[in-house]
C-alpha cells in the first residue's frame, strides 16, 4: 500500500508538472498581454514596459516558467510586491495578492458547496436508486427513474435561476444563496448554501439512481445473492449484507472522480449564484488574462482530480479484495 | 457539469438508439434463424416505452436534418429579424408585444426578443447543429478511444505505458476550465485577423477539442476489457494457431467489446448535447447569429421574468430529447441483456 | 472616466449569465422618447458650471428629510481595483474615492444632478495667471488626515509627484504632461519623489497654505484636471508606497475598516473629517458595507426582491441590465424606487481612415449604419438618446448637430450610401467590421451585416476576443475598417474628447485616435482651442469643430448616448445619479426611517 501511495503520488506530481507547463505555453499562443490591462488607459511602452518588470513577466517564456517553478520550492522576490514565500505559486496580476491566499480564502467556499451537495445527491441517489431496484418494475421504480431522468437532462444556469426566483424571491421559502463560513455562523452556513446544495445535487442525483438501481438489480442477480437466498436467509438480510455491498465499487468510484470534479470549482454553479469559490475565481483568471492566478486554480482543480483518483484507487482496494493494487 | 467524459465505471447503463444496428455486430456468425440480435429485436418491440422513445428520438434526428426543408414548407428562416423589420410585433423594450411570447399564426414559436427572430426556425436549426455536433463528437470519441485503448490493451508493454500516462494527464485536466481559457487561442491559431470565423472552422474545432478529452475515458475502459481478454483461453487458442494481431483483434476480442462500446458510444450523446449547451454558456462555441439550441436556454434564461414562452420551447424540447434518449438507452439495454430485466 | 478598458473586460466575463458589456456601458432602458408607458424622464443635462467661493465652503446642502445614521449596503460584481488614489483612473474605482479621498477641486452636485466644479481641499477653484500657465490654489482651514495629521499642501504636492513612483502605472497623465511639457517622456523629468527631490514646477507655502502650479503648456482647465482622483492629496509621512493600495489613509467622511479582497469592504466614519471643511459631502450613514462578486442580475434581482438588509442597498455601479428594464419600469412600484442619466461619452464606430481612405466611402458607411435597430437591441429608447455628433450632451459647449441626417432616418438610408458608393466608383467594396465577441454584440452584427448588405458593400464581420479587443484594435497597423468603440472625457471640457480620439500626435500602438485621423487643420484647431480661457468660448469653437470634423473627414460613426438605470432598495433614501462616474452617488444616500 505504501509503494503504491508513493509511486502515485510521485505520478501525480509529474502530470500537475506537465499541465502547468502546457498552460503557461498555451496562455501566450493566445494574442494577449496581460500586461495591458495593468497599464491603464494611456499605454505608452515605457509605461508597459515599467509594468511588466513590476509583474515579472519581463523575461523570456522559458525563463518566465522557471522563475516560476523556482517559486514554488524556493519563493521568489518581485520589482513591487516583495518577498514571496515558498510555496510561491506568484503574484495576482488582477489583484496583486499571493495567488496561494487567494485560493486559501475562496477554497472554504468550495469545499462547503462540494461536500454539501455530495451528501445530497448521495443519500437521494443511492436511496432512491436502492428503492427502485427493490421495487423493480413497480410504480415507485417507474417514478423514480423518470424523475431522475428529468432532472439530469435540466442544466444549472436555468433551475438555478428559477430556484432562486421561486423559493427565494417569490415564495420566501429559503435564503439567497450566500456564503458564511461554518466557525462563524453554522446556522447561516447551512441556510445560506441550501439552494446551491439542492440545485446542484439535483443534477447528479438522477446519476446516481440510474447507478445504483442498475447495480443492485445486477448484483441481486448475482449467484452468490442467490446462494444466500437459497441457504434461507431473508430478503431485508441479503440485501443488505450483502447485495449492496457489490454494488457499491463502481459507485464510489464515480463518486470519487465527481468530488475530485467538484473540488476544482463548480464553475456554472459558482456563477449562477454568486458564490465566491475557485470556480468564480477561475472564471475571472480567464478574463481578466491573470496568468499566475489561472495557473493556481488550474492546479489547484487538477490536484483535486487527481488525488481523488488515488484514493478512489486504494479505497476501491480495501472494499474489494480481488482489484489488486498495480 | 463536467462535459463530455462520460463516468469510467458508468457500464452498466444505458444503449443505443437502434437496435437492430447495434445488435448485428453482436451475431457476426449469425448462421442460425434466430440470431441474439433477433431475440433483442423481439423482445424490443415488446417494451412499449422503449418503441415510443425510439420514434421520439428518431423524430428528434429527422427534424434536425429536414430543417431547411422544414423552414421553405414553413416561410421563414432562423436568420431574419423579423421583430425588427415588421412594425407591430415589438414593444419599445423589444419584446413581443402578443401574449405568449408573440405566438401567432405566423409565428407558431413566438418571436424571439431583443432581435425578433423566428422561434420556430431558430430551434429547428438550433436542434440540427447541436446534433450534428454532439454525433460526430460521439462518434469521433467513440472511434478514437477504441482504437487507441484496444491498442494499448493489447500491444502492451512501453505503448500502454505510454497511453496510460496521457490518459492520465487528460482525465486529471479541470476540462470546463481548460475549455474556457483556451478557447480563443484555438480560434486564434486558425483564423487571420481580417476574417471572420466562419462556421464550420467553430463547430470542427468544438467537435476535435470535446474528441481530444473525451476519448480518455473510454480508452482507459477497453485497454482493462482488453487485458482481462488477451488471457482468455480463446484468444490464447487463437495465438496459438497463428492468427495474426490484426485477425486476432478485429475477430476475437471486438465482438466481445461491442457491448461496453456500444453503452458508451450512445452514453456520449445526451452528455454532448448537454455539454455543448453547458459550454455555449461560457461562451466556447457557437454564437449568435449561427443559431445553436444551448445558446437559446441561455438567453431564455435571462429574460424568463418577461417572455417565459421563449424558455419554455428549448427547454423542454431538450427535457424531452435527454430523457426519450436515455429510456431509449435502458430499453435497447434490457432488450440486449435480458438478465437485468425491468 | 473613459469607458474604460478595464471595466469593458470585468464586464465581459464570460460565465456570468447577463453580466456583458451591454449591461456595463450600454445597459440603459426605460422612459423618454415618447414612450409613455415606460414613463420619460427627460434628461436634465448635468452640464457644470464654475462655482465661487462660497459654494467652496462647507458643510454641504442638507438633504431635505435625510437624517444620520444606519448603514447602506453596496452591491457589486468586482471590488475596485485599486484604492490608491494616485493609480485610479477608471471611472468604478472613484466611486469609493469619493468617499475616501480628497483632491484640490470637485463637483458638487444638486438634487437634479446639475454640477459645479468647487474648491474641495481648495478654498475655491483656483487662480489663473493670464497665460494660463500659472495656477495657484490655497488651502482650506482644519483639513485632517484620518489619524489626525494636518494636511497640507506638502501632502497635495506628495500626491502629484508620486505619479512619477515606478508602481504607479495606471493614473491619468494631463497633469504629468501640463508640468512637464514632455509629452509621452514625462517620466524622464523627474525620478519621484522617493528619492528626496520635489517637482520643480510645484511650489508650496505651508504657512499660507497654497501650492502654485507652473505648467508648461496654458492650460485654462487646469482645474478640472485636478478634480480627477489621480491628483488626490496623499499624505507625505503615512505614504506606504506600494502596499497603500490596499490601506489608502482617507480624508474624506469615511475610512477602511476592514476589506477582505474581491469579497466584502467596510467603511465607518472617520471622525477626523469636518463637515465644515467639505462642500460636497452629505455623509449621512455611519457606514457602508460592500459586497463583492454578486453578478448584475443577481444583484438586480435581490434589489427587486427588496428583502431584508436588501433593502438598505445599492448598486455601486452596475445598473440595470437590458433583460430587466422592461420589469423594471413597467411596474410603477418599482420605478420608484429607481434613477437613471447618461452616461458621460459617446459610443460610436472608429473608420480606420488609413484603410478607408475615401471619404465619400466613409460617409456612405454613416449613411448606412443602422442606429435604430442597434439601439432595439440595447433595449429600445430608454436605453440612450441617439447620437449624431462626437461630443456628448454633459459637455461644455454641446450643439445637437446631425450633419447626415441620422436623426430623421435612424434605420440607415441604403438609397444614400449606395449613390456616395457610386460615385466614388466603390460599389461592392469589401469592409470589415471588429467587434468584441459579446452576447450584444454578436446581436448588433446582426442587424449592421443586413444594413451593409442593403447599401452596396460587401462586409466581413470580424469577431475579436473581447478581453483583449481594446488593445487589438489599437494596434495601427490593424486590418480592420470600422470598429466597435466608446469613449467619455475626464472632465466635462471638450478637450479630453477630441484630443485623445483626433489629434494627430495621439496615433500610436495602445492611443486612442484608432481612425487615424492625422489632419493638419484639426491638429491646429486642437491647439487653439485648448487655450481658450473662457469655458463657454471655448465650447462654442470646439462645438464647431466636432461639426467641421464629422462633415469634413467623417472619421467615426456616431450610435448612442446611452442612458443607465439604477435601482436601489426602499430603505435606501437620496439615491441619485453620479453624472460623473454613472454611478450611484454614495455619499449623498442615507437611511430612511
Amino acid at each position: 500500500m505504501l509503494r503504491f501511495l508513493i509511486r502515485r503520488t510521485l505520478g501525480a506530481a509529474v502530470i500537475l508538472l506537465i499541465i502547468s507547463a502546457l498552460v503557461f505555453v498555451l496562455f501566450y499562443a493566445a494574442p494577449r498581454d496581460p500586461a495591458r490591462l495593468a497599464c491603464g488607459k494611456v499605454c505608452t511602452p515605457e509605461t508597459l514596459a515599467l509594468v511588466k518588470k513590476n509583474l515579472g513577466i519581463d523575461h523570456s517564456l522559458p525563463v518566465q516558467y522557471w522563475d516560476w517553478l523556482k517559486g514554488l520550492f524556493v519563493g521568489r522576490d518581485y520589482a513591487s510586491f516583495g518577498h514571496c514565500d515558498a510555496p510561491c505559486l506568484g503574484y495576482s496580476f488582477q489583484n496583486r495578492e499571493p495567488v496561494l491566499g487567494t485560493i486559501e480564502d475562496r477554497f472554504p467556499t468550495t469545499i462547503s458547496l462540494a461536500l454539501g451537495s455530495a451528501l445530497v445527491f448521495l443519500v437521494f441517489g443511492v436511496g432512491t436508486g436502492m428503492l427502485a431496484a427493490v421495487k423493480q418494475g413497480k410504480a415507485l421504480d417507474k417514478i423514480a427513474s423518470s424523475a431522475s431522468l428529468i432532472a439530469s437532462s435540466m442544466q444549472i444556469y436555468v433551475i438555478g435561476v428559477l430556484a432562486t426566483y421561486l423559493l427565494v424571491d417569490q415564495w420566501h421559502l429559503m435564503d439567497r444563496a450566500n456564503y458564511t463560513p461554518f466557525t462563524d455562523d453554522p446556522g447561516k452556513w447551512f441556510t445560506g448554501l441550501l439552494v446551491p446544495w439542492l440545485v446542484l445535487s439535483l443534477i447528479f442525483t438522477a446519476n446516481y439512481t440510474r447507478m445504483t438501481r442498475s447495480q443492485m438489480v445486477e448484483s441481486l442477480s448475482e449467484d452468490y445473492v442467490r446462494t444466500a437466498r437459497a441457504k434461507g436467509l431473508s430478503r431485508r438480510k441479503v440485501f443488505f449484507r450483502f447485495a449492496w455491498r457489490g454494488a457499491m465499487g463502481p459507485i464510489i468510484t464515480i463518486f470519487g472522480l465527481d468530488l475530485g470534479t467538484l473540488l476544482g470549482g463548480a464553475i456554472i454553479t459558482e456563477s449562477t449564484f454568486s458564490l465566491q469559490g475557485i470556480g468564480k475565481l477561475s472564471v475571472k483568471a480567464v478574463n481578466t488574462n491573470d496568468l499566475p492566478m489561472l495557473l493556481g486554480v488550474i492546479l489547484v482543480a487538477a490536484a483535486a482530480i487527481v488525488v481523488f483518483n488515488i484514493i478512489v484507487d486504494a479505497v476501491y482496494a480495501l472494499i474489494d479484495p480481488r482489484v489488486r493494487l498495480a | 457539469m463536467t462535459p463530455a467524459t462520460p463516468s469510467s465505471a458508468a457500464p452498466l447503463e444505458v444503449t443505443k438508439e437502434d437496435s437492430a444496428t447495434s445488435a448485428k455486430p453482436g451475431n457476426p456468425k449469425g448462421t442460425e434463424s434466430r440470431s441474439p440480435g433477433r431475440l433483442a429485436w423481439t423482445r424490443f418491440k415488446r417494451d412499449r416505452t422503449g418503441v415510443i422513445s425510439a420514434i421520439t428520438v428518431i423524430l428528434f434526428f429527422v427534424v434536425g436534418i429536414a430543417a431547411p426543408l422544414i423552414a421553405k414548407v414553413y416561410g421563414k428562416d432562423p436568420y431574419t429579424t423579423y421583430g425588427m423589420n415588421i412594425p407591430g410585433l415589438f414593444n419599445e423594450f423589444n419584446y413581443p408585444l402578443k401574449p405568449n411570447g408573440g405566438i401567432s399564426s405566423d409565428f407558431w414559436f413566438g418571436i424571439e426578443p431583443q432581435l425578433g427572430r423566428d422561434v420556430f426556425t431558430f430551434l429547428l436549426y438550433g436542434i440540427r447543429n447541436s446534433l450534428l455536433i454532439a454525433t460526430a463528437a460521439a462518434l469521433m470519441t467513440t472511434l478514437l478511444g477504441v482504437v487507441i485503448g484496444i491498442t494499448a490493451g493489447y500491444l502492451g508493454g512501453k505503448t500502454d505505458y505510454f497511453v496510460g500516462r496521457v490518459i492520465d494527464i487528460l482525465l486529471a485536466f479541470p476540462q470546463t476550465l481548460f475549455f474556457i481559457a483556451f478557447w480563443p487561442v484555438v480560434m486564434a491559431i486558425f483564423v487571420k485577423p481580417t476574417d471572420g470565423t466562419p462556421v464550420w472552422l467553430t463547430v470542427t474545432s468544438l467537435i476535435l477539442v470535446m474528441t481530444a478529452f473525451g476519448w480518455a475515458s473510454i480508452a482507459r475502459l477497453l485497454r482493462g476489457e482488453v487485458l482481462a481478454l488477451r488471457e482468455r483461453e480463446f484468444v490464447e487458442a487463437a495465438k496459438v494457431t497463428g492468427a495474426s494481431p490484426a485477425r486476432i483483434i478485429f475477430k476475437e476480442l471486438l465482438p466481445n467489446l461491442w457491448t461496453p462500446i456500444l453503452i458508451q458510444a450512445t452514453l456520449l450523446l445526451p452528455t454532448y448535447v448537454t455539454a455543448e449547451a453547458g459550454l455555449a454558456f461560457l461562451g466556447v462555441g457557437l454564437t449568435d447569429p449561427t443559431p445553436d439550441w444551448g445558446v437559446m436556454i441561455q438567453n431564455g434564461a435571462k429574460v424568463y421574468q418577461d417572455d417565459i414562452t421563449f424558455m419554455l420551447f428549448p427547454g423542454v424540447a431538450m427535457v424531452i430529447f435527454v430523457v426519450a434518449f436515455n429510456l431509449l438507452g435502458d430499453s435497447v439495454r434490457d432488450a440486449l441483456d435480458p438478465k437485468t430485466k425491468r | 472616466m473613459s469607458l474604460s478598458r478595464r471595466n469593458f473586460v470585468i464586464a465581459t466575463s464570460v460565465a456570468a449569465a447577463g453580466s456583458t458589456l451591454l449591461s456595463a456601458c450600454s445597459s440603459g432602458g426605460g422612459g423618454g422618447n415618447g414612450t409613455p408607458s415606460a414613463g420619460a424622464t427627460s434628461y436634465t443635462g448635468a452640464k457644470v458650471t464654475i462655482g465661487t467661493k462660497a459654494d467652496s465652503t462647507g458643510p454641504a446642502p442638507e438633504i431635505p428629510g435625510a437624517k444620520k445614521g444606519g448603514t447602506i449596503y453596496g452591491l457589486a460584481p468586482d471590488d475596485f481595483s485599486h484604492l490608491d488614489p494616485q493609480r485610479i483612473y477608471y471611472a468604478y474605482n472613484s466611486t469609493i474615492a469619493l468617499l475616501l479621498h480628497r483632491c484640490l477641486t470637485g463637483y458638487k452636485i444638486d438634487s437634479s444632478g446639475h454640477q459645479k466644479l468647487v474648491g474641495d481641499l481648495a478654498t475655491d477653484t483656483g487662480t489663473a495667471s493670464k497665460d494660463n500657465k500659472t495656477w495657484t490654489f490655497t488651502l482650506k482651514e482644519g483639513l485632517k488626515w484620518e489619524d489626525g495629521s494636518e494636511l497640507t499642501v506638502e501632502d497635495v504636492r506628495h500626491g502629484i509627484e508620486r505619479l512619477w513612483a515606478p508602481f504607479v502605472t495606471e493614473s491619468a497623465t494631463y497633469a504629468q504632461l501640463a508640468l512637464t511639457g514632455k509629452g509621452a517622456k514625462w517620466r524622464d523629468a523627474y525620478e519621484g519623489p522617493y528619492k528626496g527631490k520635489h517637482l520643480d514646477a510645484i511650489v508650496t507655502d505651508k504657512a499660507k497654505r497654497t501650492i502654485t502650479f507652473h505648467l508648461a503648456e496654458p492650460k485654462p482647465d487646469f482645474n478640472f484636471t485636478l478634480a480627477m482622483h489621480s491628483y488626490a492629496a496623499t499624505p507625505v509621512k503615512l505614504d506606504t508606497k506600494e502596499k497603500y493600495d490596499k490601506a489608502p489613509v482617507s480624508a474624506g467622511p469615511y475610512k477602511i475598516k476592514a476589506h477582505s479582497i474581491d469579497k466584502s469592504m467596510v467603511l465607518t466614519r472617520n471622525k477626523n473629517w469636518d463637515p465644515a471643511t467639505d462642500s460636497i459631502r452629505n455623509a449621512y450613514p455611519d457606514g457602508f458595507e460592500f459586497l463583492f462578486g454578486v453578478e448584475t442580475l443577481d444583484s438586480t434581482d435581490r434589489l427587486i426582491a427588496d428583502q431584508g438588509n436588501d433593502q438598505y442597498a445599492v448598486s455601486i455601479y452596475k445598473g440595470v441590465p437590458a433583460e430587466r428594464i422592461q420589469k423594471v419600469l413597467t411596474d410603477p412600484q418599482l420605478k420608484k424606487r429607481t434613477f437613471n442619466g447618461l452616461l458621460t461619452g459617446t459610443y460610436f464606430y472608429w473608420i480606420n481612415t488609413k484603410r478607408v481612405t475615401d471619404l465619400k466611402v466613409r460617409q456612405a458607411l454613416i449613411h448606412a449604419w443602422p442606429l435604430q435597430q442597434i439601439r432595439q437591441i440595447y433595449g429600445g429608447p430608454s436605453a440612450g438618446d441617439l447620437a449624431s455628433s462626437i461630443l456628448s450632451p454633459d459637455i461644455i459647449g454641446y450643439e445637437k448637430s446631425d450633419v447626415y441626417g441620422k436623426l430623421t432616418k435612424p434605420a440607415g438610408d441604403p438609397e444614400k450610401a449606395k449613390a456616395l458608393l457610386k460615385e466614388a466608383g466603390k460599389e461592392g467594396v469589401k469592409v470589415v467590421y471588429a467587434f468584441p465577441q459579446d452576447p450584444t454584440y454578436l446581436k448588433t452584427k446582426v442587424v449592421i451585416e443586413n444594413a451593409l448588405k442593403a447599401a452596396g458593400f460587401t462586409p466581413v464581420m470580424k469577431p475579436v476576443d473581447s478581453t483583449s479587443y481594446y488593445d487589438q484594435i489599437q494596434q495601427i497597423n490593424n486590418s480592420y475598417d470600422v470598429m466597435w468603440g466608446g469613449w467619455s472625457p475626464d472632465w466635462p471640457t471638450a478637450y479630453t474628447m477630441i484630443e485623445p480620439l483626433f489629434d494627430g500626435a495621439a496615433i500610436g500602438n495602445g492611443q486612442n485616435n484608432v481612425s487615424q485621423t492625422d489632419i493638419s487643420w484639426i491638429n491646429d484647431a486642437i491647439k487653439k482651442t485648448a487655450v481658450i480661457a473662457d469655458q463657454t468660448e471655448a465650447g462654442k469653437a470646439w462645438a464647431a469643430l466636432d461639426k467641421k470634423i464629422m462633415t469634413e473627414v467623417a472619421p467615426i460613426i456616431p450610435e448612442t448616448f446611452t442612458r443607465r438605470f439604477y435601482v436601489y432598495g426602499s430603505k435606501v433614501g437620496g439615491a441619485q445619479f453620479d453624472p460623473n462616474f454613472s454611478a450611484t452617488l454614495l455619499y449623498k444616500t442615507f437611511v430612511k426611517a
